[in-house]
């Protein structure tokens, strides 16, 4: 128990072992509190203190200081001054950022604001304001004290620019309004303040960088703030720049000059109001070498303002600066008030070297006011009555100088105003304008309108439309019957049919082409150019052979036929012939009883029966029909087509003979392009005056009534003929139209029949021999162009104008004849005439109802069909001709009429020999004897009998008169019906007959046959298809010579008359 | 002490023996290791009082700035506000809260405190030798022992807080500088109680009862 305390522990084993290992923990738990404390403390930055007039929301802990944004410190305490007049905000700022606040740097209080160009500080709303502060980057002198800023400074801490002040003699945007460059923001404006001496306004201003460099000392600012609207020639204009300038007003600018310094902090700039004015401004203040002059004016007169033009010769030189009033007893010698003017001149605008200043200036001005240069007020607006000041020079002007000493700026000398009163003016313009008749005008326009609206009201003009209706009622009951519409459809099909034979005939040309058809045309062509040279031989002589033709006496014959004329119209002038007349009318009164007579009978019995005879005779025409045929039955059978073909042949060597007829028309109308057509013409107007005369008698006028009469009468039988018209034996006639149209179907199912025969014979060569025959008859026609050519050149010369004349007058007897009472009646006839025309028309509408016309487009549709039959045939034969090479056939014709065309020459030298002979023809005595006989005429037309005839042809009118009366009392139906019936049994006469055509047809195919054989005979490559070439070219020339004349009568139709 | 008085107890150490303090096995003096767990084998442990006063002082380091500090940040869409333990507490006091107030009062500060007070006293009694009222000394140390996790209680609430409240802009919270001091000051508190060897507690009453 005593040895216990000597045991304590088990061995000791140095001084680290009975130290423990945990006390590292308190030691590194001091090292780190440590070591944190003094780095809190180390990184502590110093406080400052900012002044602020008003610290509303900053709180002490919470509100930050940023720059840039950035929190940089923090509020530690709010306090107040000594003096309460500051509140002191102390800030423990970031000791890293510490060195960089001095004296430069602003403070802030940012807060939400709303304007009109955005909102701003928003987040300060729920964060709490904060303090922004701003300063440069370079480390200054430390400082702990500094004045806070009461709103923010228009240069942020993040943007860089130059501060300037904006003045302005009227008003500021207001306060943060930007500043806009082409509607881009480039600076913005500070609040407005009043200067220091109250004549104007003055506001901080900024531009950032880099648009500081837009800004030189030729720069004007003008003010857009909110709109302008402006009405002129242009229209109305509504300007603002942006909707933030419309509300919180704006800026801009232009740089006018190219000169001029850079923009510098503090410089001062006028604001102006209106762009016009700062360019205005501009032009007269340029750079800052204004000079300034003072104008006294005598007279006060309204309307000259600051700003107006100083103008020298129309170019603006300056303007005015101010306007003020002046009394000076001593220096004008009375109390009166003066206007005094204070202008700005730019020298450069007047010319003077741009380096001019106000010495030389005013030592030119001086030189000229020498001259007379004066100042004088003028309008400058004529509406508005603002006035300019013009500097002119004025020759008389009583001599003044330039006060250069004049207070406050050197004075120039000035001349009386040179206003007009413009209102004046208008006024009595005006005044003249309301001095118009213009309600006489409108009355005048009222009756005529009043007028017009009665002549469209009346009954005549209204009824017609009544009348129309009802015939346009009745052909549609036509038009729209079934039969007409199924038309159509037959008529496509035989359309198809159509186009189908053309598919044939492309196919046929196609082989024409394969065969060289038109090499072989191109050599018969050639050849009758050949033929076609030596016809200018002939040419002459036919020219020498008009030659003489001219020298005839032709014009003896027209002076007899002058006289012939003038004893005709001796004859005319006759009582007798003026009896004439009366004559006339008896007649016409028979013509009428006549009519009477006529109508008498037409509504006899016999008349009646005339429809069902005339059915007797349509059932036998179909007999007759049934009998053709049967004839072209046996046509097709005997092969009468061929016979055909040989018929033309013959027509072809008929056509042979042409040209010599065509020769012989040439030389007539030669002979008639001589003829003194004049003479004639002045007869013809002889003659025109004593047919006036005869218009111009009592008896001619009496004509009309007689006409009227007659129309009365032609009524009534009018009215006769439409009850034949409704009679049943016409109502009849559709049906035998039917029928008749059923036999016309059979007919045409013949036709198609011959059509096949045609098909098998080779008729289309013989056509090709006739055309050959045209060829040559065209040869002649361009000397018969040339005749008809110069035909026409006579017509020119005739005296047409008095003929015109002349006629003018017949047409104003005319004129008077018309206006005669009867002749007026007409019309009322006329109008009565129509209704019975209206009521036919009724009638006949009746009859297009009744079914049997109805049935009619049912039998035109059967033809249609046959028509269509009839095309597939043609289709075939086309077929068959393609089959049958009768191309080839084609050729061979052509090379027949080449060698036609060889013996052409020949005929060209008998034409030759023809025209010598004509050459000596005795002309001159067949004249001579013409004029003997014409002597003779005259002789009997002067003798007393002829003189007679007159009453003789009024006796024979006497005479036809009885005959008329006659007429009218015999049996005139009776031979009516007798005619007929011969007429049946002529019908009957053809029909026999014409069983015996079988035989001739036959014959007719022997023919043909034979000038089949003979055209065989042809070779192919003979000379004939050369000259057959020339004549076809010949042709070609001819027919341009036509053409050309044609256009040219189609372009200048006047040309017939004038020759142009 | 009464039993001390009235009959003096056999120690282990004057039986010549060592007690396992894990396991509590029994081995005669001189052995090193216990044979049943493997942990070394002290008859008393010199450097405990070493190890106390070293947590101790830890702990005290660390519970200064987590009470500077802020325990608790709260951030709302309107403000932010920076928490301090006694801060907090004074706060909801000034709400009418006192039952809570008292609660983080007592154990965010009255606890810790005392705890650092206790584990004073018991070392330098200890150190000293004095052999008055042992058994009070062990129930002081059994309290401490005891009470101890429940200091924690403050870290908790805020960890429990950050993870619920976090509500983006609108509202959130998060565990202050002072949380992790807090938290540091009461596990080396912890340490240092667990560092005192309770035998030393009955050996000021041996040398005093000599």
């Amino acid at each position: 128990m005593s040895d216990a305390p000597d045991v304590p522990t088990e061995e000791r084993e140095g001084l680290l072992d009975r130290i423990s290992i945990v006390w590292a923990i308190p030691v590194i738990a001091l090292a780190v509190a440590l070591f944190a404390a003094w780095r809190n403390y180390a990184e502590r930055g110093p406080v400052i203190d900012i002044h602020f007039a008003n610290a509303a929301g900053v709180t002490a802990d919470e509100t930050e200081l940023r720059y840039r944004d950035i929190g940089v410190g923090l509020v530690e305490e709010v306090g107040f001054s000594e003096d309460l007049t500051d509140v002191i905000v102390s800030v423990r700022v970031e000791g890293e950022l510490a060195p960089y606040i001095d004296d430069g740097a602003r403070f802030w209080v940012v807060r939400p604001e709303v304007t009109a160009r955005g909102v701003t500080g928003l987040d300060t709303v729920l964060s709490g304001v904060y303090i922004q502060g701003a300063w440069d980057g370079e480390i200054g002198a430390s400082q702990t004290e500094f004045e806070g800023l009461e709103a923010p400074p228009l240069l942020g801490a993040e943007q860089n620019g130059v501060e300037f002040v904006l003045r302005s003699d009227s008003g500021l945007p207001t306060a943060d309004s930007p500043i806009l460059f082409k509607g881009v923001e480039v600076g913005q404006v500070d609040a407005p303040s009043v200067s220091e001496d109250g004549t104007a306004v003055e506001a901080e201003a900024v531009i950032y960088e880099p648009y500081d460099r837009l800004v030189t000392t030729s720069t004007r600012f003008w003010d857009t703030s909110g709109f302008s609207f402006s009405l002129g020639a242009s229209g109305a204009r509504l300007n603002f720049d942006t909707i933030a300038s419309l509300i919180s007003g704006g800026v801009t600018f232009e740089t006018l000059g190219s000169g001029g310094s850079a923009l510098e902090d503090g410089a001062v700039y006028e604001l102006f109001e209106s762009e016009e004015a700062a360019r205005e401004d501009f032009l007269v203040e340029g750079e800052g070498e204004a000079v300034n002059l003072s104008l006294v004016f005598d007279e006060n007169l309204a309307g000259l303002s600051a700003g107006a033009p100083v103008e020298l010769g129309g170019l603006r030189v300056g303007d005015v600066a101010s306007i003020s009033g002046i009394v000076d007893e001593e220096r004008f010698g009375d109390a009166e008030v003066r206007l005094v003017a204070a202008v700005r001149i730019n020298p450069g605008r007047i010319g003077l070297s741009s380096g001019a200043g106000e010495e030389e200036l005013l030592d030119y001005l001086e030189g000229r006011v020498e001259d007379g240069l004066r100042a004088r007020l003028t309008n400058a607006s004529l509406i508005t009555g603002g006035l300019k000041v013009e500097l002119v020079e004025l020759p008389g002007a009583e001599p003044a100088e330039l006060d250069r000493d004049a207070e406050p700026y050197p004075r120039l000398p000035t001349a009386d105003p040179d206003v007009t009163d413009v209102q004046a003016t208008a006024q009595g313009v005006l005044q003249r304008v309301n001095e118009l008749p213009i309600e006489e005008l409108l009355d005048n326009a009222v009756g005529f309108l009043e007028q017009a609206t009665a002549l469209v009201a009346s009954e005549d003009l209204q009824n017609t439309p009544t009348e129309l209706r009802g015939t346009l009622a009745a052909l549609r009951g036509v038009a729209e019957s079934d039969g007409v519409q199924q038309l159509p459809d037959q008529i496509t099909e035989v359309m198809t049919q159509v186009q189908e034979a053309t598919d044939r005939v492309n196919t046929l040309l196609a082989e024409l082409e394969e065969r060289e058809a038109a090499a072989a045309l191109t050599e018969a062509i050639e050849s009758v150019g050949e033929a076609a040279d030596s016809l200018p031989p002939v040419v002459e002589r036919a020219e020498s052979v008009l030659a003489q033709a001219e020298d005839l006496q032709l014009e003896e014959l027209v002076a007899q036929a002058s006289s012939l004329l003038a004893s005709a119209e001796e004859i005319l002038a006759q009582e007798a012939t003026r009896a004439l007349t009366a004559q006339v009318n008896a007649s016409l009164a028979e013509l009428r009883r006549t009519l009477a007579s006529v109508r008498g009978i037409a509504t006899s019995e016999s008349v009646q029966s005339i429809p069902g005879e005339v059915s007797g005779l349509l059932t036998d025409l179909r007999g007759t029909n049934a009998q053709i045929s049967g004839l072209l039955t046996e046509l097709e059978e005997q092969e009468a087509v061929a016979n055909i073909t040989a018929a033309v042949d013959s027509i072809r060597t008929a056509a042979d003979s042409l040209p010599g007829l065509v020769d012989e028309a040439e030389a007539l109308l030669a002979q008639a392009r001589d003829l003194p057509l004049d003479d004639l013409v002045t007869r013809a107007t002889a003659l025109i005056d004593s047919a006036e005369a005869l218009l111009a008698q009592e008896a001619t006028r009496a004509i009309p009534e007689q006409v009227t009469a007659s129309l009365s009468e032609l009524r009534e039988t009018v009215a006769s003929v439409r009850g034949i018209a409704t009679s049943e034996s016409v109502q009849q006639i559709p049906g035998e139209v039917s029928a008749l149209v059923a036999d016309l179907r059979t007919a045409s199912g013949q036709l198609n029949a011959i059509l096949a025969e045609v098909e098998e014979q080779g008729t289309v060569a013989t056509f090709t021999g006739a055309v050959d025959s045209i060829g040559a008859t065209a040869d002649t026609l361009p000397g018969l162009v040339a005749q008809a050519e110069s035909l026409l050149a006579q017509a020119e010369e005739l005296p047409l104008d008095e003929l015109v004349t002349r006629a003018t007058a017949l047409i104003d007897s005319a004129e008077a004849l018309l206006a005669q009472d009867a002749t007026r009646a007409i019309p009322a006839q006329v109008t009565a005439s129509l209704a019975e025309l209206r009521d036919t028309v009724a009638s006949i509408r009746g009859i297009a109802t009744s079914e049997e016309v109805q049935a009619l487009p049912g039998q035109v549709s059967t033809l249609a069909t046959d028509l269509q039959a009839s095309a597939a045939r043609l289709d075939g034969l086309l077929a068959r001709i393609e089959d049958e090479d009768a191309v080839g056939d084609l050729i061979a014709a052509i090379e027949n009429i080449g060698e036609t065309a060889d013996s052409l020459p020949g005929l060209v030298e008998q034409a030759r020999s023809l025209l010598g002979e004509a050459e000596e023809l005795p002309l001159e005595a067949l004249v001579a004897r013409t004029t003997e006989l014409l002597d003779a005429a005259e002789a009997v037309l002067d003798q007393e009998s002829a003189r007679q005839v007159p009453a003789e042809l009024n006796a024979a009118l006497t005479e036809l008169r009885t005959t008329l009366q006659e007429l009218r009392e015999g049996g005139l139906v009776e031979n009516t019906n007798a005619t007929l019936a011969a007429a049946r049994q002529a019908a009957d006469a053809i029909a026999e007959a014409s069983q015996s055509l079988p035989a001739l047809s036959a014959q007719l195919q022997q023919a043909a046959t034979q000038a089949d054989t003979t055209l065989a005979g042809f070779s192919r490559d003979s000379e004939f298809s050369r000259d057959l070439r020339q004549a076809i070219r010949q042709v070609d020339e001819a027919a341009a010579s036509i053409e050309s004349l044609a256009r040219q009568i189609e372009r200048n139709p006047n040309s017939i008359i004038l020759g142009r | 002490m009464e039993i001390a008085r009235e009959k003096p107890v056999l120690t282990a150490r004057e039986a010549g023996l060592v007690g396992c303090t894990r396991c509590a096995r029994v081995w005669p003096m001189g052995r090193r290791t216990c044979g049943r767990c493997g942990s070394p084998l002290h008859s008393r442990d010199t450097t405990s009082l070493q190890r106390v006063w070293a947590w101790w002082i830890a702990g005290v380091i660390a519970y200064i700035p987590a009470n500077l500090y802020p325990m608790l940040v709260t951030r709302t869409l309107l403000e932010r506000s920076d928490d301090t333990i006694v801060g907090g507490a004074v706060e909801l006091a000034s709400h009418g809260d006192y039952g809570v107030a008292a609660i983080i009062l007592i154990a965010s500060v009255l606890i810790p405190v005392g705890k650092f007070l206790a584990i004073a006293y018991l070392a330098i009694s200890v150190h000293r030798g004095s052999a008055r009222s042992l058994h009070a000394k062990f129930r002081l140390y059994e309290v401490v022992e005891f009470i101890g996790r429940w200091s924690m209680i403050d870290v908790f609430v805020v960890a429990i807080l950050s993870s619920l409240v976090q509500l983006s802009v609108v509202a959130s919270i998060r565990p202050g500088p002072a949380a992790l001091t807090f938290a540091l000051s009461v596990i080396f508190t912890m340490l240092s109680a667990q560092s005192f060897d309770t035998r030393l507690i009955w050996d000021g009453g041996r040398k005093e009862g000599k």
